[in-house]
């Protein structure tokens, strides 16, 4: 599920406005999941969710305090880059689970910074104006750090075991 | 005397304006999460006030989404969501009615208020989460269930015919047809505004995996395409391609040109210690 690269991002404040919503999706994102976590007693797996939230959100604010006095287009949510899809960084929700590892928890947060570096780097190809085209390599270059970040605590995780999902006491009805 | 219908706001609030602070208790991974962010972004987008909308349920997993808006809402009586929304819509026809709920909710123990809701053609949205299960109940086979998905409670399968809730809704005159997928947050939220703003009762379908009893449903994300025909408004014509579809095209498949059902007429607003005066002995 990669997002495709705008056919035109109409000027700063557009891209800015693009970055703002992967941001702040991505932050939702990773505070829903700790929540759904945390409510289901995996409160270690919800803490790595909610770190994740912290530096989205952080991102988020800092790129709202560029956009400041700037006008960009007005969007509905469907009519960004990545049309109908999640935008890069959320979606895929469907592959977490209650019993899911740590190492688990990472792999979705490695896709997902995985598919913000593609989008950026997909849309570096297609812009021309020098100026968008330099801030669009800065977002790429930060989406490379949190991938390479991610990399490295996934290198410290032990590897899932076989039997990650046994429940002793699964939700069905002893299927 | 009714009121004038709610204005659209000057300056659209942000989707997570119409969250509440309830935290979802759904499994993790459950496709209503991204329904609730659906409807959110739907609200925003068309510049909706919250207290102008009201969020009426039935019961079931799906259900509880009412709680979880930032609208007024109302947790019903199982199937009966329906009812409660038609009735909220004619004593109130300035608000937004949304009606949501699940596949068990609305086309088992609901379904003959679904027909008739489809009938009538109120004004009304009703979002039905299908994910072919009971989730909340352990993992019934539903009305929307595969005849041979096999499982502890129906071993080898049902074998009953899978109920059809587009077919079932066009013949029985609803006036917007379309089925979404959880999976596509923003196109759901971008059928689910057409469906609003669309006059009478507007129907969608939106396949919202269960991951604790389907499993199997995380593979609908392969599965889904956009319809490949436009809508159309020729009811059979709708009719022929949504009986032939594979139960994976997502889109607006029909927008019909009936009249809604109309508003009521006469005083829909009383004072509460007055009314609640009439039950005093």
């Amino acid at each position: 599920m990669t997002a495709a690269a705008p056919e035109s991002i109409a000027d700063i404040a557009d891209l800015l406005q693009h970055a703002l919503v992967i941001e702040t999706e991505a932050a939702e994102r990773y505070r829903s999941l700790g929540h759904q976590m945390a409510v289901h007693n995996s409160p270690h797996i919800a803490r790595i969710f909610e770190k994740m939230a912290d530096i989205e959100g952080r991102h988020a604010a800092e790129i709202e305090a560029r956009l400041r006095g700037l006008s960009p287009p007005d969007r509905k949510p469907w009519e960004y880059a990545w049309g109908d899809a999640a935008s890069p960084e959320a979606g895929g929700d469907e592959e977490a689970h209650y019993m899911m590892t740590a190492r688990q928890a990472l792999e979705i947060v490695l896709e997902a910074e995985q598919r913000a570096y593609d989008f950026y780097r997909g849309l570096a190809k297609t812009v021309r104006d020098r100026e968008i085209k330099a801030l669009v390599d800065e977002f790429a270059t930060e989406e490379k750090e949190h991938v390479a970040l991610v990399e490295n605590l996934l290198a410290k995780e032990p590897y899932t075991p076989a039997d990650w999902d046994f429940d002793p006491d699964p939700p069905g009805q002893g299927d | 005397m009714n009121r004038p219908a709610a204005a659209a706001l000057s300056e659209p609030l942000k989707p997570a304006a119409y969250k509440s602070d309830v935290k979802p208790v759904w499994c993790p991974g459950c496709g209503d999460y991204s329904v609730l962010l659906a409807m959110q972004k739907a609200f925003s987008a068309l510049a909706l006030a919250p207290e102008d909308i009201a969020v009426i349920t039935g019961i079931g997993c799906s259900s509880r989404i009412a709680s979880y808006t930032a609208c007024y809402g109302f947790h019903g009586v199982h199937g009966r969501a329906l009812a409660v929304g038609t009735g909220l819509k004619v004593a109130r026809p300035d608000l937004t009615v949304l009606v949501a709920g699940g596949d068990g909710d609305g086309f088992s123990i609901g379904g003959n208020h679904f027909l008739h809701a489809c009938r009538r053609n109120p004004d009304i949205t009703y979002l039905v989460m299908d994910n072919h299960v009971y989730g909340m109940t352990k993992g019934q086979p539903s009305p929307t269930t595969e005849p041979d998905w096999d499982s502890a409670i129906a071993p080898g399968g049902t074998g009953i015919r899978p109920f059809h809730p587009l077919a079932v809704a066009l013949a029985s005159g609803a006036n917007f047809v379309a089925r979404a997928f959880a999976g596509d947050p923003n196109g759901a939220a971008r059928i689910l505004a057409e469906a609003i703003a669309y006059p009478g009762f507007s129907f969608v379908q939106i396949l919202s995996p269960c991951v604790t009893f389907r499993p199997e449903q995380r593979g609908w994300r392969k599965q889904v395409h956009p319809a490949p025909v436009e809508s159309t408004d020729d009811a059979a014509r709708a009719a022929r391609r949504i009986m032939t579809d594979d139960d994976f095209n997502i889109g607006v498949l029909y927008r019909g040109d009936r009249p809604p059902f109309p508003a009521a007429s006469g005083v829909a607003e009383r004072n509460v210690d007055a009314f609640a005066g009439e039950f005093e002995t």
